[in-house]
């Protein structure tokens, strides 16, 4: 009896790990597949194509995501679409999140981006803590490319509602946890300057 | 007591004797000298009428002339007689006045300037007779012997003049100046007699005499002066000297007249400008916010555009400049207290003798700025949402509350801050919004002259992802260690 019930559990137990496995490895397939959906639609958004009549004809045949606008962050090697704030998909969970409240680039008033920072797969902002003032955020909307200029850094306590003081009318915030404070929030102001 | 009395009348007798004494006395003799062409003198007294020729006496000496003052009494030639050069009217038994009537005319007759002749000599001689005798007529007559005639009427009224000028002094005497220092006052006499006068030599005052005018410069130190002013004789270089006889005529030579002293007071006095400073919003010597008044300094101008000093404003919150000459004056803020804005206008003051301290009350506006702040929240339909009755505390560096704020129905408020270091302390906030941290605000030169804040309240999700991939691999490690300890269970069994 005892046997048998060993020999299950080590049955099970096999299984369970190759299951995990096999999750791993399809979890990051779909992974790949979506990053590639991604940056050929950041791309799109972007209007990066070049003339390659084969890229132009990859790019028609794949699927692609409408996104809102798009966030440049050079200094860390970020570059992630933004949905409209209407889209469900428009959630911190999934990607880089557009917050109720924000205008359109060309619009005067602020811009609210928030991500995740952490160990997450969606943990986009986690190395936004590495800019500093003077670094430069691009946002492409509408075949515009507006450019940005980090001015201030700065920590809120975490709260349901938070409240950022500006002397500036427009603003571009970009919004994550601090690493240092976990109850804190990392918020870095930027103005437009072009 | 008697004994007393006549002891104390024999030495005053004694010491009245020792008086004449102690005149200094002159020994000489006289000459009836050269005629005077045409000129005869007659005198009328009770009815009787006496005449003379014109003519010179001397004294033997030195043919010095001499006047007689015995009229018509014969003069003893060539016989000594005792002269004396002080106690004239005791002499002469006549009064003071008189006596000094006499030796002037004997001064300012003949030999005086342009009195040089003949004529000059009988003019003052029968001058001095009228003087002496009152009740006498003394006239010239054609002839010797001959009818009265008018003669010399206007040399006459000129030794006249001379005479009762004689102690007439400058018409700007015995009165105190007030005059600035380093400035120069001109005193005009009206008496127009400045010119027989000399100046005593003052070292605190430099004084001068030019025609009628006397003119005065002061220097830097502030000082009480007297002037003096001397009349004196420079002809002769001896006082009158009266020669008495008993039998013959007394007889005077000319001398020196006393000299005359006049003053005048001059007070060199300086002025002030003092400043008091004020603040200019609210009156007072109290600064706003973090401002001081203390340490402006302004410059002082005179009328020539020249520098001449500065003020600088002490804890008192006054300041002065001092020593200053009278006259006009210029002042202008050079630089301000901290805080405070400089003044651009230029103040005109006049110093003179009746304001010699210029009181000047000026006023500086403190350097002040205007903040707005602007309050809102993000509302979850995407409508910008104006927060309003939202109340500030506005704390000054010292840890007091300057004002209170509040937001209006715009989620707006607006106010001045005068310069200073300022915290704002949110005090209500609306329900599932936190309040903004205190932030700072500085009011100082370089601040711009509206400061805007936005305080933009939002609600942001939790931003914080733990991996799943993590815990995939959590439950990997957890099934192989259990895989293992089975293993290992059965492998012992066995």
């Amino acid at each position: 009896m005892l046997k048998n019930v060993i020999r299950v559990a080590i049955v099970v137990l096999a299984a369970l790990i190759l299951l995990q496995l096999l999750n791993i490895f399809i979890i990051r397939y779909r992974d790949e597949q979506q990053r590639l959906i991604e940056e050929k639609s950041i791309i799109y958004e972007v209007k990066e194509i070049d003339d390659t009549p084969n890229l132009k004809k990859e790019v028609s045949k794949s699927p692609i995501i409408n996104y809102e606008l798009v966030l440049e962050l050079p200094k860390i090697n970020l570059k992630k679409g933004i949905l409209s704030i209407d889209d469900p998909d428009n959630n911190i969970d999934k990607n880089v999140t557009i917050l109720k409240g924000s205008v359109h680039p060309d619009e005067e008033g602020n811009i609210y981006i928030a991500a995740h920072s952490g160990t997450g797969k969606q943990s986009y902002f986690n190395d936004l803590v590495k800019m500093q003032e003077s670094d430069l955020a691009y946002l492409y909307y509408q075949n515009n490319k507006y450019v940005y200029e980090v001015y201030d850094i700065v920590e809120i306590a975490k709260n349901d509602g938070i409240s950022i003081l500006t002397d500036r009318r427009s603003n571009l915030f970009l919004i994550t946890c601090s690493q240092k404070h976990k109850d804190k929030y990392l918020i870095l102001m930027l103005s437009r300057k072009s | 007591m008697k004994k007393l009395i006549l002891l104390l009348m024999i030495l005053s007798l004694f010491m009245g004797l020792k008086t004449d004494v102690f005149a200094k006395s002159y020994t000489d003799k006289f000459v009836v000298s050269e005629d005077i062409d045409n000129l005869y003198y007659a005198k009328t007294k009770n009815g009787s009428t006496s005449y003379r020729q014109a003519r010179f006496m001397r004294r033997s000496s030195d043919k010095k002339i001499i006047y007689c003052i015995e009229p018509f009494v014969n003069l003893a030639e060539n016989t000594n007689y005792t002269g004396y050069d002080a106690n004239y009217e005791k002499l002469l038994s006549m009064s003071k006045a008189k006596w000094k009537r006499i030796s002037l005319l004997a001064y300012y007759g003949y030999g005086y300037k342009n009195h040089t002749a003949d004529k000059w000599y009988s003019i003052t001689q029968i001058m001095i007779w009228k003087t002496i005798d009152t009740k006498a007529d003394f006239y010239w007559t054609d002839t010797f012997k001959g009818k009265k005639v008018t003669k010399f009427e206007k040399e006459m009224q000129e030794l006249d003049n001379l005479v009762n000028n004689h102690d007439v002094q400058p018409s700007f005497i015995n009165k105190t100046y007030d005059m600035s220092i380093t400035s120069s006052l001109t005193l005009v006499d009206e008496n127009n007699v400045l010119k027989d006068y000399e100046v005593v030599k003052n070292d605190d005052i430099d004084v001068v005499i030019s025609d009628n005018k006397l003119l005065i410069n002061s220097h830097e130190n502030k000082e009480d002066i007297d002037i003096k002013l001397l009349k004196k004789d420079t002809t002769y270089n001896s006082v009158p000297i009266v020669y008495i006889s008993d039998t013959y005529q007394n007889v005077l030579t000319v001398g020196s007249y006393d000299t005359i002293t006049s003053n005048l007071n001059v007070i060199v006095d300086s002025g002030e400008i003092k400043i008091i400073k004020l603040d200019q919003d609210n009156n007072s010597t109290v600064p706003r916010g973090e401002g001081s008044l203390i340490g402006a300094i302004y410059e002082v101008f005179d009328e020539g555009g020249n520098l001449v000093g500065e003020i600088e404003i002490s804890e008192d919150n006054t300041g002065s400049l001092s020593n200053l000459k009278y006259g006009k004056y210029k002042i202008k803020e050079k630089s301000s207290g901290k805080g405070y804005e400089v003044d651009d206008e230029t103040y005109d003051v006049t110093i003179d003798s009746d304001n010699k301290v210029v009181e000047i009350v000026l006023n500086n506006k403190v350097i002040e700025k205007k903040v707005k702040l602007h309050k809102f929240f993000e509302s979850e339909n995407d409508k910008k949402i104006v927060e309003k009755n939202i109340t500030f505390q506005i704390i000054d560096s010292r840890g007091e509350i300057y004002q209170e704020v509040t937001t209006d129905e715009y989620g707006t408020v607006e106010f001045d801050l005068p310069y200073g270091s300022y915290t704002l302390h949110q005090v209500n906030t609306t329900d599932g919004y936190a309040k903004v941290d205190d932030f700072k605000i500085t009011i100082d030169e370089k601040s711009p002259n509206l400061i805007e804040y936005y305080l933009n309240d939002l609600k942001v999700p939790d931003t914080y992802q733990h991996s799943t991939n993590d815990i995939a691999f959590d439950l990997i490690m957890t099934s192989i260690a259990l895989l293992g300890c089975i293993l290992m269970y059965v492998k012992k069994c066995h």
